[in-house]
This record gives structure tokens, sequence and C-alpha cells, in this order.
């Protein structure tokens, strides 16, 4: 009786794992990506496509292009002038890099938190509602400081700030910056969410708060997360793909990359070989 | 015990010596500097406080009946009644050089000032007053002591008889140095007692106001188009380039530019504040460019892509962020453009803001000169009192250069407290 019960419970565990990964519509599209930096080449012909609605980390040794790739998908390397970005990348279906894109519409739907915490000189109230303002989701006044205190909430940095939210951003420290510029991002309430090491300064507390928040928002946005935890990878995302030197060495969701990868410089990575 | 590793060593003690060398070096170099300016400060401002001073003389007036029609008080000889008044007070003299002399004591505007007692005070008229009146620059210079007497018993322009003159009143009590006013309310004269500064600061406020309006907004605006919206494109590069020359461009460039551009083709009034400010403000424009694209560079780019980042646009992210960011060093460019624009006087002589203005100017479209004219205008003049007036006006052109950098000082340090 009881055996049949646990033996139910896994079974029902493994379907509801196997829905999880089964072949979801994907949002982001990328093929053949090749990104210079003055002519140096920082990635090197990747092709990948991320889950609508799920979780994906970017792992890989330090330098190997994960920033570098993240940029790409709200065009954030524009600003870097000796940028160049080869390939195609679509997000929902549409080529990004096209003339006819709103980059500042993609901007808005492509929500990101930055490697380097970057809070807006200004308030800790007008950093998270400085999004929600410029795109007029709400002109009401109490709306906004509901929606920026539920920001909060989920950044998990609410009980830390409720009491000086007319405070400057700048004045807190580098993990509570953090989580300000995650709650900033999520203000917006974009589409896809691209995380540079958001919980690179944080405490085990308040990294554990962020991946609940990045569970819960897997249900409704897509994550992509770099990360430079094997554990953090394992946790939080379904899929997870290994960069090494501007390479897309494996992808694929993250139980077999983990237990059985392919290559063997993942092989080295994840047991610490290289890194 | 002995050889703890945080003892000092040999290497660590020739370290700590260099060190030391460095910093007194810069302590000595800083003291020279600060000595210089002392000295420098010191000096004009010890030739300049005279000015402050100005020596009155009294005498009794006599306001008889037979001089002042009550009815028409302002038709009377005044210049008559001064100088009766003055031979009453010396009744020994008759020869016509000497009362000549004697008038020589008081100021050409005793006259004007007496009318003016008079007018005001109508129940005066038949009755005798002891009035005080300005004296003239040579008295002045001799009884504030900044002429002494030479073996011939002269002072200066003054000469032995006068020098007695003077001791009488002095006797008498009847000459005292007031303060002196009429620097800071009248304009400019041909006599050095009566000469102000007020017309030259209008002038010079009328002129900074033009080109503060006009070359504050167009520098700002220009540098945010250069660094923001156009960074790094061909044009861009010439630009710039061309900007940081003209910045490097004698001011009396400017001068001639606005001669022939200003005056001569667009016809505008001559010696006005308009076109100085106008000249002014090309000459300023390029260092509060240059000044401004710097603080904008000096934004983080991170700010940047955070406003880029949750989907601001260039514009927001300029005007929201970077600008407000940037705009303390905008200031202090714009507000050290604008002191260098405070003290210069080649391109205001092309423009013949160089005239003698009695009058203060009432509009920017008046003749009007500015303080460093003025004080050009005065070192060049041969009367001997005008060198205080000089030293004066230049202590009052570094008094508004102090305020000027104060100002910037407070507004920076203003934003910064916000965050
Ligand atoms: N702005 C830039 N200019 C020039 N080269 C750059 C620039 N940004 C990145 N690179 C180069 O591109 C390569 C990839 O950099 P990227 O920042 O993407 O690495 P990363 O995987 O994010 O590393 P990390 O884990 O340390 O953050 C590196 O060799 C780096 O030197
Ligand atoms: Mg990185």
């Amino acid at each position: 009786m009881n055996m049949t019960v646990q033996i139910r419970t896994a079974e029902i565990q493994d379907m509801v794992e196997n829905a999880i990964l089964a072949p979801s519509a994907s949002i982001v599209s990328a093929k053949n990506v090749n990104v210079y930096y003055a002519g140096k080449q920082a990635l090197k012909n990747i092709s990948l496509d991320v889950a609508k609605n799920r979780v994906t980390s970017f792992i890989g040794p330090s330098g190997c292009g994960k920033t570098t790739f993240l940029k790409c998908i709200n065009r954030m390397n524009d600003l870097i002038d000796i940028c160049r970005v080869e390939g195609n990348i679509e997000v929902d279906g549409q080529d990004i890099y096209s003339p006819e894109v709103d980059v500042v519409a993609l901007r808005a739907h492509v929500g990101m938190v930055f490697q380097k915490p970057n809070p807006f000189p200004k308030s800790i109230f007008e950093n998270v509602a400085y999004g929600m303002r410029i795109h007029g989701l709400t002109n009401n006044k109490s709306e906004l400081a509901d929606r920026v205190e539920l920001s909060l909430r989920k950044a998990a940095l609410w009980d830390e700030v409720k009491d000086r939210l007319e405070q400057p951003g700048t004045g807190l420290s580098g993990g509570q910056q953090q989580r300000l510029c995650i709650a900033r991002a999520i203000a917006v309430e974009p589409r896809i969410v691209l995380m540079d090491e958001p919980a690179s300064a944080l405490d085990p507390i308040a990294t554990a708060k962020i991946e609940e928040l990045i569970g819960d928002l897997s249900t409704n946005y897509t994550i992509i997360i770099v990360t430079h935890s094997m554990q953090q990878a394992a946790r939080v995302s379904q899929f997870t793909a290994f960069f090494h030197m501007g390479e897309l060495v494996e992808y694929g969701n993250t139980k077999t990359t983990f237990t059985s990868p392919n290559d063997e410089r993942t092989q080295n990575y994840i047991t610490g070989k290289i890194g | 015990m002995t050889n703890s590793f945080v003892m000092r060593s040999s290497k660590s003690r020739k370290r700590h010596a260099a060190e030391m060398r460095f910093q007194w070096m810069g302590r000595i170099a800083i003291i020279i500097a600060i000595g210089f300016l002392v000295f420098m400060v010191g000096s004009i401002a010890m030739m300049g406080a005279g000015a402050l001073k100005q020596t009155h003389i009294a005498f009794d007036v006599d306001l008889s009946h037979n001089e002042i029609d009550p009815a028409f008080p302002e038709k009377a000889d005044y210049d008559a009644i001064i100088k009766a008044s003055l031979r009453k007070a010396f009744p020994d003299i008759t020869d016509r050089r000497e009362k000549r002399e004697l008038y020589r004591l008081v100021s050409a505007e005793a006259s004007f000032s007496l009318k003016n007692f008079v007018v005001n005070n109508p129940a005066h008229i038949g009755q005798t007053h002891k009035l005080w009146f300005i004296a003239s620059d040579d008295v002045d210079l001799f009884f504030k002591g900044n002429i002494t007497i030479d073996e011939k018993g002269n002072a200066g322009r003054l000469n032995a008889q006068e020098v007695a003159w003077v001791r009488i009143f002095e006797r008498n009590q009847n000459i005292e140095t007031r303060f002196n006013t009429r620097f800071f309310t009248a304009g400019d004269s041909r006599e050095p007692e009566l000469a102000g500064i007020l017309s030259s600061l209008t002038g010079t406020a009328f002129t900074l106001l033009i080109t503060f309006l006009i070359a504050f907004p167009i520098g700002i605006f220009s540098a945010i188009f250069l660094e923001e919206f156009i960074p790094q494109s061909r044009w861009g590069d010439i630009i710039e380039v061309n900007i940081t020359n003209l910045a490097a461009v004698p001011s009396i460039v400017f001068g001639i530019l606005g001669l022939t551009i200003f005056l001569n083709t667009f016809g505008m009034p001559r010696s006005s504040p308009l076109v100085g400010g106008l000249v002014l403000a090309l000459m300023t424009l390029p260092t509060i460019i240059i000044a401004s694209r710097a603080a904008l560079r000096s934004v983080s780019p991170s700010i940047r892509e955070a406003a880029l980042g949750v989907g601001a646009t260039q514009i927001q992210t300029v005007f929201h962020h970077v600008v407000p960011l940037a705009l303390p060093g905008m200031l202090t460019g714009a507000i050290v453009g604008m002191a260098r624009a405070l003290g210069e006087t080649a391109p205001l002589l092309m423009i013949g803001m160089v005239a003698f203005i009695v009058d203060v100017p009432n509009s920017i479209l008046a003749p009007a000169t500015a303080l460093p004219v003025q004080i050009f205008l005065w070192a060049d003049s041969p009367e001997r009192a005008f060198l205080e007036k000089t030293s004066a006006a230049i202590i009052v052109l570094l008094v508004f250069l102090v305020l000027m950098n104060l100002i910037a000082i407070i507004l920076r340090s203003k934003h910064r407290q916000r965050f």
C-alpha cells in the first residue's frame, strides 16, 4: 500500500518533469550569431532556442561570452561602439536586428538585471517607479506605490527598505542594490528577464528568496540567468547552456547536462577542472 | 623582538623618505602660490582701499536773498555763491591767480550739491550755513597722505600756498574723510573725485546677462547633441576639432567678428551691451560646450544602461538621468566661461564699448561700457587720483569673480547633497 503510493508519487514527479521539459514554444531563437569587439571575436556561431516560460541558465568560465550573448537579446550591445553583431536573433518570432524594430519597445519587454548593480542615483522608490512611469503603466499614485511595494517584496527587499523609500538607492549595500535592480526590472512586467549573475553579491537567505522569485516568475515569464554556481543552475533552471571561449559547447535540459554531459569540456567544467 | 616584520626596514625607510620629500615639495609649491596670490591681492587692496574714502571740506556758505530768489531757487548762480563763500573764508586773498587756486580746493561738483541742498531746503534761504563739499582730487590725495611734500613745499599739484590752506582747514576741523558712496553710485567722470563705477558695472551686468542667456542654453544643447546623439560620427569629430580650436582663438578676433557682423552687417547699435553680450557669448560658447561635454562624458555608462534597460528612450535617458548628473559640471563650465567674459576687454574695445559713459545705461541698447574697460580707461588717465580708483575697480571686479565662483561651489554642493 505504502509502496504503491510512493511509486505513484515518483511517477507523477517524472510526468510533471517531462511536461516541463517537453519541447515548448521557443521565445528567443538565435541562429549563427557571431559577435566581434573591434575585430576580436567574442561569440562564435551560436545557435540556440530559449523555451518560453522556462528558466534557462548560461554557465561557463569567466570571459566565455555569457554577458555578451545576453546583451544581444535586448540589443544592449548597441551601446558599445566597437561591438558588431552578425547572424539572426528572433524574439517572439521577430528578427530584432531588422531595421523596423523599435529597440525601446524591445527593451521594455526584455528586461535586464546587470552584472554590476547600477541603481539610479535617485530614491529607492523612484528607482522602481521610474520604468512604470515612463511606460505609463499607471497614473494613479496609490496604485504606483502598491506596485512598487509588490516589486520590492518579490525582490526580497521590502522589509529592509520600507522605512526609507525616499533615501537614495545608491546608499544601499551591494546585495541590496542588486535586489533593487531586480525589483526595477520586474516592475515593468517584461516578458523575458535577463539576469546576469543576480545573486553573486547576495547572502544565502537573499539568494534563496531570489531563486524563489525566479521560480514564481517562470510561470508567466521567460528567464535567462547567468550564474557561476552549478548548484544554483541545477536548482532554478530547466535548461542549461554551457559556453566556452565564445562557443556554445552544450545545451540541453539541466539534469542531463549536469549528470551526463556529452562534451568533455562540460564535464571538466562542472567537476571543477576548468574555470 | 628586535626584528619584527612590522618594524621599519632600510627599504621601507627609503620609501618613507621619498614620500616625505614629495609631500614637502607639494607644500612648498602651495606656499609659494599662496604667497604670490596674497602679495598681488594685498598690494591691489592697499592701493585701492583709499578710494573707499573721500575727503570733504566745510566752510560757511551765505545763502543770501540777493543771490537766491526764493521763488526760483534753481535759477541762482551757485558757482558764484561757492566762490564768494570761499573768498569770505580767506579774506586776505586778493590776487586773481591765488583766488583761482583757492577755488580749486573744492570739486567742481560743489555747486550742484549746493543747488540740491537749497532746492530741497528752501527754508534756509537767507541764512548762513556751514556746509560740507567734496574736496578736489589733489586735496584728497594730499589729505589722505598719498603724496608727501617735496623740498619746494609742493604736494603733487598743490603748491605751498594751497598746502597751507589745507592746513588751516585741518586746524579748524573743517576737513575730514568720509566713506565714498559716490564711487558706487556715480558714473564715470573727468574729475577723479567724482568718478564712480555704477555705469560700467551696470554695463557689465547687462552684457553678462545677454552672454549667459545666449551662451548657456546654446552651449548646453550643443554639448548634449554632440555627445549623446552623434557620438563618434565623422561630423562629430570635425565639429569637435573646430570647437577646440575656437576656444583658443584670441578674444580680439571675436571683437572683429562682432564689428563686421553685428555692427556693419546687421546695423546693431554701437557700444551697446547687446552687441557686447553677443560677442562675449560667441567667445564663451566653446568653453561651455567643452566643459559640458566633459561633464556628460563623466556620467557612468552604467546609468545609461540602466535607463535604456528599463525601456527608456534615448531622450528620456539623457534628460532624466544623464543631464541631471552632469548639470553641476555644466554649470561650473558656464560660470568659468562667464568669469572669463567678465574680465574681457579687447573684444569690447572693438565694438566701441570704450566710450566715456557718465549716465547709467538703462537698457541693453543704450551706450555702455564694462568694468574691465573702465579699469583700462582709468589706468590710462594722467591724473594720479585715478590710480586708486583703478585699484578699487579691480577689487570690485575680483569680488565679483569670487562671488561667481562661490555660486558655482554652492550650486555644486547643493546638488551633491541631494544624492
Ligand atoms: N566592451 C567590450 N570591449 C571589448 N571586449 C569586450 C567587451 N565586453 C566583453 N569583451 C570581451 O568579450 C569576451 C566575452 O566577455 P563577456 O563579458 O561576455 O564574458 P562573460 O562570460 O560574461 O564573463 P564573466 O563571467 O566574467 O562575466 C571577453 O573576452 C571580453 O574580453
Ligand atoms: Mg559577464
